[in-house]
């Protein structure tokens, strides 16, 4: 190591040194010679000593590299955690965000990610939840080639940030070039990225940013593309659309429809992997030579035909040999020129209609095929195709309602997929034909032709119905999957009827295959979901428990019946042991699945905190409900129906307190993240606007309560069957404040209607119909019929004394205002 | 937790004035872990995008931990370098770290002989200047310090005049013998018209 010479050489050469250095340079040589005479040995080390000190070296070029900023930056990453992630240091930067390494221990397990931070903090809410969503859809993109997304979130700064699998890779132009990779070489990694891309396009995601940095190759050889859907995700609202823009682009790999400020669609990646192919092919990029003024680079993209992918190769070969691709032009001339040519149209309905058909041309060259790029026919052909398949081009407002359906349906499709990975590849196909029955479905939605008529989310959801029911005959697995998953997507809107039919339908298939256990298990999960959304309780646990012993091993899709069963038994609170011990159950299956997943355990621990609420063990609720927030509020966002609940059950334990204004503000947070993802007229919505009623009666605010009743009611009547529990439920805190408010008649009539639909439910004894009945009497006395009402009182006496505070208190200010002093109004 | 206490700060004295090795040795992780606090808050202040520059960072936590005595010239110096060699030792530190974080890749492992001049970015390089101002300090600590402030400290010629009590000459030329010595060390090979 160490390269000095020993001290005493040190001292003479030092000595001299610095006599040579108090020279002029000119007379230095002279002096070595003169001083050297007689240690001719040191004359040639102190030359080299001399030449060391005349030029800069690496001292100075320290401190002109990264290095010290490097350094500096890492010790801010290493000081930081975002949302757990603890950041290592930095490995890049740029203009919109900086890319760090982070680690988090995840149940034991240390997992690694790139952590992108983006540079600008999202300011408004709704720009928020935006990115939330969209980053909920990155989730489930599940493809080799493509950078896992991990988890993302809002830092405390407001800054989003998203944490995606570490590749250590190169990019893929140096790749290519630094193993020399041949033309069939980089047509087999281009069309590896291709696919990965493909993928992302059936779930409706457009990356809009493919460029070699975002397309590493790891060490394995495996193509990873980097940053999916990231440019959507952050994408700022329409008013600042130039403004994301102009940081997002440059000329070098943006589409002319980009720089036009359209929005990016699939065949905006078409034309991006254009320019990658001409690119990998040519060794240099097609409008290279404007690259040195940006606005005559920027015109050029947007009107100049790009150059034949052989004609620039030439050029490559001419300027620098070394650096080209080793292939002859000669090669790319023809069928090649033409596809990349095709790729790169100006007029994105004159390119290839999709990234899959860019890639059948390249497999069909490589094969020796004729390519369909050829012809002037398959320019008609693509341009009447392309109509029908712009939808991810989403702009349009109807468009968007649309692709909010298509978004529910894949996500949940992607989830069963996810679940069902380890078991079959007859899964994965019957998956991918479900999806792309999907996208065809959806693709008829065109947002062109909806102008005008109003597509509504349940019409394209009836052709799909509709579509099943004739068709897939040969096919009646893929049937029952998609039988499923439209009947799963009508159950999230709340339509149950339709729900029930489709997932019936797929239930009564699935009993038919003695091998299709795990497939039935999940249908019958989703069945009992849907029955005890219409509180057809014993159904709904009839369901899940056949759900359990049909889901054998497998621990996925176990979990997912044990949870099902555990909350239908919580709601049918008489057996909450039993529904503690399914949801104990779920939570310990949850945990032994391969890689546990923390979103999952949160809201299995969820539920069983609703228990300890149903159980009255509020501080135990209350520890569980934080816990489950902690996880999943910071992941999914308030909007997410997962935390809206949790948020719901947290309402629920402040009214149980008696804590009615934080009841209050916590309905009002569930109604408003309810009401944006479900709409005003959903059932889920009017019953916890019937809960927020309550609570504002219990405040005294009986205005604002019998307004929230009415408008609850109305909606329960017209979604859910006539003697829903629900309804009930609201005609009885309704009744009550239609009476502080002077309506006896009315309030009369809400609870007699209320009582027959107890009815039905209890037995005659029940507490809850005793309620109802106390209710009864306190409308009666205002009719002025007093000895019936007093006969009532004392009937239901036993039931309601039995019952926690503040029930027994009530009922005693009930008996005493019909035994004693009658109230100002009855006299 | 990020202030200097007291007690660190007298010691920090102390061991400025005295220059005893071992107490330099122990108040060295105070200035140590101050220099990374002010490049954090620096970095936070910047939120991200700024190039960091070090002259900035090393001045600030000078004056930090200055600020807490009044300092004789003297001191100021032994401070600075203190300073000046905490930053030496991060960016040291971080350099080491992207090395292990390459080991086992297709890397090759680099002779010191074959470092270029064009590699100071290189983990590499910057380890092996870092042993050769270790080699270099056994026999000159004064020129290593004077490295040290230029290139870690970010200083000009006249502070570096000012803080080793020298005229800005001298200086120069005992950059010019820096840049021979750690030239030896690194044996750079610079080119045909050295070349023995």
């Amino acid at each position: 190591m160490n390269r000095l010479p020993d001290s005493e050489r040190w001292q003479w050469l030092d000595a001299a040194l610095r006599a040579m250095l108090e020279l002029d340079p000119a007379e230095r040589e002279r002096a070595i010679a003169a001083r050297c005479a007689d240690h001719p040995e040191l004359a040639a080390e102190l030359r080299r000593l001399v030449g060391y000190a005349d030029q800069a070296g690496p001292l100075e070029r320290i401190g002109q590299s990264a290095s010290l900023a490097d350094a500096l930056d890492a010790i801010s990453a290493r000081a930081g955690t975002i949302g757990g992630w603890r950041l290592l240091h930095r490995i890049g930067a740029g203009g919109m965000a900086e890319v760090f390494l982070a680690e988090r221990d995840n149940e034991g397990v240390t997992q690694r990610a790139a952590l992108k931070l983006m540079a600008r903090g999202l300011g408004s809410a709704e720009l928020r939840a935006r990115f939330l969503r969209e980053r909920n859809i990155l989730a489930r993109l599940s493809d080799a080639r493509i950078a896992r997304y991990f988890d993302g979130g809002i830092a405390d700064d407001g800054h989003p940030w998203l944490a995606m699998e570490y590749v250590d890779g190169r990019p893929i132009d140096r790749y290519c070039h630094e193993e020399n990779l041949t033309l069939r070489k980089r047509l087999d990694v281009f069309r590896e990225v291709c696919g990965a891309v493909a993928h992302a396009h059936r779930h409706l995601i457009v990356h809009r940013d493919i460029k070699p940095s975002n397309v590493l190759v790891s060490r394995d050889g495996q193509v990873k593309l980097l940053d999916f859907g990231i440019a959507k995700a952050l994408a700022a609202d329409d008013e600042d659309a130039t403004h994301t823009r102009s940081r997002l682009l440059t000329p070098h790999n943006a589409s002319p429809e980009q720089l036009r400020g359209e929005p990016a669609s699939t065949v905006t990646d078409v034309f991006l992997l254009g320019l990658l192919l001409f690119e990998l092919l040519a060794g240099r990029r097609p409008y290279a030579q404007f690259e040195s003024d940006p606005f005559l680079h920027e015109q050029a993209v947007r009107e100049q035909d790009p150059p034949a992918p052989s004609a620039a190769l030439a050029d490559s070969l001419r300027l620098n040999r070394a650096s080209a691709p080793p292939i002859a032009p000669a090669e790319l001339r023809g069928d090649l020129d033409v596809i990349v040519l095709a790729a790169l149209r100006k007029d994105p309905a004159a390119r290839y209609s999709s990234v899959e058909r860019l890639d059948e041309d390249i497999a069909a060259w490589i094969e020796g095929r004729p390519v369909a790029a050829r012809g002037d026919r398959v320019g008609y052909r693509l341009r009447k195709w392309l109509g029908r398949h712009r939808l991810a081009a989403v702009g349009a407002s109807a468009a968007l309602l649309v692709a909010g359906v298509y978004t529910i349906l894949l996500v949940r499709q992607n989830r069963l997929v996810a679940e069902q990975r380890d078991h079959a590849t007859v899964a994965a196909a019957q998956a991918a034909a479900v999806k792309d029955f999907l996208l065809d479905l959806f693709s008829e939605a065109d947002p062109s032709k909806a102008l005008g008529e109003k597509l509504s989310v349940g019409a394209v959801l009836e052709k799909g119905s509709a579509r099943i029911a004739d068709g897939f005959a040969g096919q009646p697995r893929v049937r029952a999957e998609m039988l499923h998953t439209i009947g799963a997507a009508y159950h999230a809107l709340g339509n149950h009827t339709r729900a029930r039919e489709l997932v019936g339908k797929a239930v009564e298939l699935r009993r038919q295959w003695p091998d299709a256990g795990v497939e039935l298990s999940r249908s019958l999960s989703e069945l009992a979901a849907i029955e005890r959304d219409d509180s057809h309780l014993d159904e709904s646990i009839a369901l899940a428990r056949e759900a359990v012993q049909r889901a054998g091993t497998d621990v996925h899709t176990r979990a997912l019946a044990l949870n099902a069963l555990g909350v239908g038994l919580l709601m049918r609170d008489q057996e909450l042991g039993a529904a503690r011990q399914a949801l104990d159950e779920a939570l310990i299956v949850y945990r032994t699945w391969p890689t546990p997943d923390p979103i999952r355990i949160a809201i299995a621990q969820g539920n069983r905190a609703a228990i300890d609420l149903s159980d009255g063990k509020l501080d135990a609720a209350e520890t569980g409900l934080a816990a489950a927030l902690d996880v999943l509020a910071p992941r999914l966002g308030d909007i997410h129906p997962e935390v809206t609940a949790l948020l719901y059950n947290l309402a629920r334990l402040e009214e149980r307190r008696g804590k009615f204004a934080e009841a209050e503000t916590h309905f009002n947070r569930v109604l408003g993240a309810e009401t944006q993802v479900l709409g005003a007229e959903h059932p889920d919505v009017a019953i916890d606007r019937t809960r927020l009623a309550y609570v504002q009666g219990e405040r005294g605010n009986y205005e604002q309560a019998e307004r929230n009743f009415a408008d609850a009611l109305a909606i329960l009547r017209a979604k859910l069957p006539a003697d829903h529990k629900r309804i009930a439920e609201n005609q009885m805190g309704y009744a009550e404040a239609l009476l502080e408010r002077g309506q006896a008649k009315t309030s009369e009539a809400h609870i007699d209607e209320a009582i027959q639909i107890l009815a039905k439910h209890f037995k005659d004894d029940d507490w809850r119909l005793a309620e109802a009945r106390r209710i009864q009497a306190r409308a009666w006395l205002r009719l002025d019929r007093r000895e019936a009402a007093l006969a009532l009182l004392q009937k239901i006496g036993p039931a309601l004394r039995a019952q926690p505070p503040p029930i027994p208190a009530r009922y005693e200010a009930a008996l005493a205002e019909a035994q004693g002093v009658p109230p100002a109004a009855g006299h | 937790m990020g202030e200097s206490t007291d007690p660190s700060v007298s010691q920090l004295i102390a061991a400025c004035a005295d220059d005893d090795e071992s107490l330099l040795a122990r108040v060295f992780p105070l200035v140590y872990t101050e220099l990374k606090q002010v490049a954090h808050r620096a970095l936070l202040r910047a939120s991200g995008n700024a190039t960091l520059s070090t002259t900035a960072l090393v001045n600030e936590a000078y004056v930090k931990l200055a600020a807490h005595a009044k300092l004789a010239v003297n001191d100021r110096s032994h401070l600075f370098a203190l300073c000046a060699r905490a930053m030496r030792q991060i960016v040291v530190d971080h350099a080491r770290r992207r090395q292990a974080d390459k080991r086992g890749g297709q890397q090759p492992a680099m002779s010191l002989s074959g470092i270029e001049p064009d590699s100071a970015d290189r983990p590499e390089t910057i380890v092996a200047i870092d042993e050769a101002l270790g080699a270099l300090s056994e026999r000159d600590p004064r020129l290593v310090r004077l490295i040290e402030y230029r290139v870690f400290g970010g200083l000009d010629t006249r502070q570096i005049a000012e803080l080793l009590d020298l005229t800005p000459r001298s200086v120069q030329l005992e950059w010019l013998r820096a840049r021979a010595w750690v030239g030896q060390a690194l044996a750079l090979n610079t080119g045909p018209d050295v070349a023995p």
